[in-house]
């Protein structure tokens, strides 16, 4: 099967999501590539299409060539998707617009899925899938059902009368997506992520903590993160008497936001901002820690939180879209209320306070889990499923 | 007297307008010096007090031409100039800089004003160079923020700061605040920001409370430290609370993901609206349609938008950031709330909403007194000339 994925670039930080994804198609005898929205310049071990030059000299004595090419080739390719780009009012100039920034795409032959691994790639491209001929495919994520409808009401409409099949990795983003106007008769398939569980370096005593808690988070420092939360709750535990440390790995735009927080709130010698961590730092960083939360506001899934799980680390969670599917309440982790540092405080302390043999049950539970359900074997039998179906 | 604003930009805030002209209407030669931008800031009645200078001159050939002038005409400027500049400086920074102070010099001020404390960093050989007496001053962010997050702030505060003639801080608070990096408390003076007399005077004693329906309005730019996060989860705890209200908030520019978010999560579509900026004299006009002003800042030197609220009499409920414990006394002049605590917020505004008439009026004209007494234009910009006198 000829199947290719549409991405915004591949590079070192690709998540290992679509990178295993990829290896396992291919080592499945499917024709997989990956067609770029966005120029990486990273070389990559895998079979990947850039689109052609947007700007500067190069664009200019490419273009011309690259469109005459296109028509004169794959004539009956660009006048359909021309004609439907037409019926949906865009003008001329958008048209041929469309049509260069998609050449890359438009020129294949033969291709029997074309897959949007981010629903917003696929905006102003709807058309394309149809114009060669392919079925088309959407992944959900986080920030496309999450945050961009809010700001752009209406933007799915065209995009949900042309697509053949969703794959959403947590049901509640497919909600968010029902309400947005999304059929219920298209095709979809819940695929959680999956990380490589072979790296992961699981706690010899589940559900220890140490006399200081040492508590983590990792994440792009960003609003929806929800970290403001996180150190409104560690002041609570400060003020509660608790001895505790809180480290957050990454890095991002509301660092200044944080460090003015932590001071505000008095937690220089409680809270760490660590940076970011490369891929084997960050399975010691957990290693070393006993309790892992995540107070996101928004959120997909949530990768960090798996590692977490698969450390072996307690894990409490906001109840953000994915992350109460991420965690089995009660289970293998805790879920509370989002945009609430007080229940977030309350829980670590009940955590805290909890009998050893609980927290061990928890944690063996969730390692259990990790190993056996978010392993890459199981997320390439299901994309197998998926584009077999 | 001459003194010359050093701002960054020549259409400064209002704050800064108002400063400027009001100096200018007391007769001090006023001087400005800033970015070119689109559209440049002109006193009103300046009949040949105001005088704006450029910098950086982003045309090479007027910055040569300039850079000329000076070497050829006023050789004697020009060295003084020259010499003032660091050494070290790379020479397109060395020519802009010694046009630049060739300008100053030729000025003559006998003050020199810095308005944003981080620009210090910019004019170090100047204020090393001890050639004019040089006042800092001292503002929200600057000082509050900047050299908490950032420990290269706090490196440049201590080591420029004594080098400063004298400081004027926005809020006692802050002066507090900036004597941690050698701002010594004795150099500085506490002069708040002037109120222009048109919010003084709008104020009317009969203007009842607009208890129902309860409109709330936070004016302020979309950024962290305004505290919106914390306003719009007290806004829910309203809800929840089946209070009838609205809250509005003004602001320039796009609406923050964050924000609209919150707004949709919690579902306050029904009771939060946003408008994007009011031109500065319509200000008044619009406050009046509010019932209360909250500030939910989590930082602030002194909110002049508070202090505007105050003088047309609307009633405040602010968080006691900064130094705004200073203007708004709770129970007597406005209501203070904790910051970074939306029950309390919440709490704030309820209690405003309940109290009686009487008392809601009484709120309003110790607020406005208080104002009137102390921060109105005239009698702040007096404070500006005696303490610019007292150092020049």
């Amino acid at each position: 099967m000829k199947i290719g994925l549409f991405h915004s670039s591949l590079h070192a930080h690709t998540e290992t999501f679509i990178l295993s994804k990829i290896r396992g198609l291919i080592r499945d005898g499917h024709d997989v590539r990956v067609y770029l929205a966005n120029k990486s310049t990273e070389i990559t071990d895998y079979p990947y299409v850039n689109p052609y030059p947007r700007r500067g000299l190069l664009f200019l004595f490419v273009s011309p060539w690259v469109m005459l090419f296109l028509f004169f080739t794959r004539t009956s390719v660009v006048m359909k998707f021309w004609r439907s780009e037409k019926a949906v009012g865009k003008s001329l100039q958008f048209c041929l617009k469309s049509i260069y920034i998609n050449a890359h795409v438009l020129n294949v032959k033969d291709l029997n899925w074309l897959h949007f691994t981010f629903s917003t790639f696929a905006l102003e491209r709807e058309n394309v899938a149809a114009a060669i001929g392919a079925k088309m495919a959407v992944s959900f994520r986080g920030f496309d059902m999450g945050i961009y409808p809010l700001q752009h009401p209406g933007c799915f409409s065209r995009l949900w009368k042309v697509v053949d099949k969703i794959h959403t990795i947590s049901d509640d983003l497919y909600k968010l997506a029902l309400k947005d106007g999304l059929p219920e008769s298209i095709p979809m398939q819940r695929i959680m992520p999956a990380i490589d569980t072979s790296k992961l370096k699981i706690k010899n005593n589940l559900g220890t903590i140490k006399d200081v808690c040492s508590i983590v988070s990792i994440g792009r420092l960003e609003w929806k993160k929800g970290f403001i939360y996180a150190l409104q709750a560690m002041h609570v535990l400060k003020e509660r008497g608790f001895k505790f440390t809180y480290k957050i790995a990454g890095t991002g735009k509301i660092e200044e936001e944080l460090r003015y927080a932590i001071y505000d709130l008095k937690l220089e010698d409680h809270v760490q901002l660590v940076g970011k961590l490369t891929h084997d730092e960050v399975f010691n960083f957990l290693h070393d820690a006993d309790l892992y939360i995540q107070p996101s506001v928004q959120e997909g899934f949530c990768n960090a939180l798996v590692e977490a799980q698969g450390t072996g680390l307690l894990c409490v969670a906001s109840n953000a879209e994915g992350l109460a599917e991420n965690i089995l309440p009660e289970n293998t982790g805790w879920i509370v209320p989002k945009r609430d540092h007080l229940a977030l405080t309350n829980k670590i302390e009940e955590i805290i306070m909890m009998e050893y043999k609980e927290r061990s049950r928890i944690a063996t539970a969730a390692v259990t889990r990790v190993s056996k359900e978010f392993k890459i074997e199981r997320l390439i039998k299901e994309f197998r499923l998926f584009y077999n179906e | 007297m001459r003194i010359l604003i050093m701002e960054g930009s020549l259409n400064p805030p209002s704050f800064i307008r108002n400063l400027m002209s009001e100096l200018i209407l007391q007769g001090v030669d006023v001087g400005l010096i800033g970015k070119r931008s689109a559209s440049r800031f002109n006193p009103p009645q300046a009949r040949g007090k105001f005088k704006f200078m450029y910098y950086p001159i982003v045309n090479s050939i007027e910055q040569m031409a300039v850079f000329i002038f000076f070497l050829l005409f006023k050789p004697f400027t020009f060295f003084n100039a020259f010499r003032i500049v660091d050494a070290s400086t790379p020479l397109k920074l060395y020519i802009k800089k010694t046009v630049l102070y060739s300008k100053i010099i030729q000025y003559k001020p006998d003050v020199i004003h810095i308005q944003w404390a981080t620009h210090v960093r910019e004019y170090e050989d100047l204020i090393r160079s001890k050639k004019f007496k040089i006042v800092v001053s001292l503002r929200g962010r600057q000082i509050n923020i900047s050299p908490v997050v950032n420990p290269a702030f706090t490196e440049l505060y201590q080591r420029i700061f004594p080098q400063i003639s004298a400081f004027h801080a926005v809020s006692k608070a802050i002066a507090q605040q900036a004597s941690k990096y050698g701002a010594m408390l004795e150099k500085t003076q506490v002069i708040y920001s002037p109120v222009p007399d048109f919010f003084i005077q709008s104020f009317c004693e009969e203007d009842g409370f607009l208890r129902s329906p309860f409109k709330i309005l936070s004016v302020g730019r979309f950024h962290w430290k305004k505290g919106y996060m914390y306003a719009l989860d007290a806004m829910k705890i309203l809800k929840e609370k089946d209070v009838s209200f609205r809250y509005t908030i003004i602001a320039q520019g796009k609406i923050p993901d964050e924000l609209i978010h919150q707004i949709h999560t919690l579902n306050l579509y029904d009771c939060v609206s946003i408008i994007n900026g009011i031109p500065y004299d319509r200000m008044v006009q619009e406050m009046k349609k509010y019932s209360v002003f909250f500030l939910p800042s989590l930082e602030e030197g002194i909110a002049n938008v508070v202090l505007e609220a105050m003088a047309i009499g609307l009633p405040v409920v602010s968080t006691d950031c900064g130094g705004m414990g200073e203007v708004v006394i709770h129970g007597e002049t406005g209501l203070l709330v904790s910051r970074r605590d939306s029950e309390s917020m919440a709490n704030g505004l309820l209690t405003l909403q309940e109290m009686s008439e009487r008392e809601v009026t009484c709120l309003r004209k110790n607020a406005w007194q208080k104002l009137n007494e102390n921060f109105s234009q005239p009698q702040q910009v007096q404070k500006f000339i005696n303490f610019y006198c007292s150092i020049s």
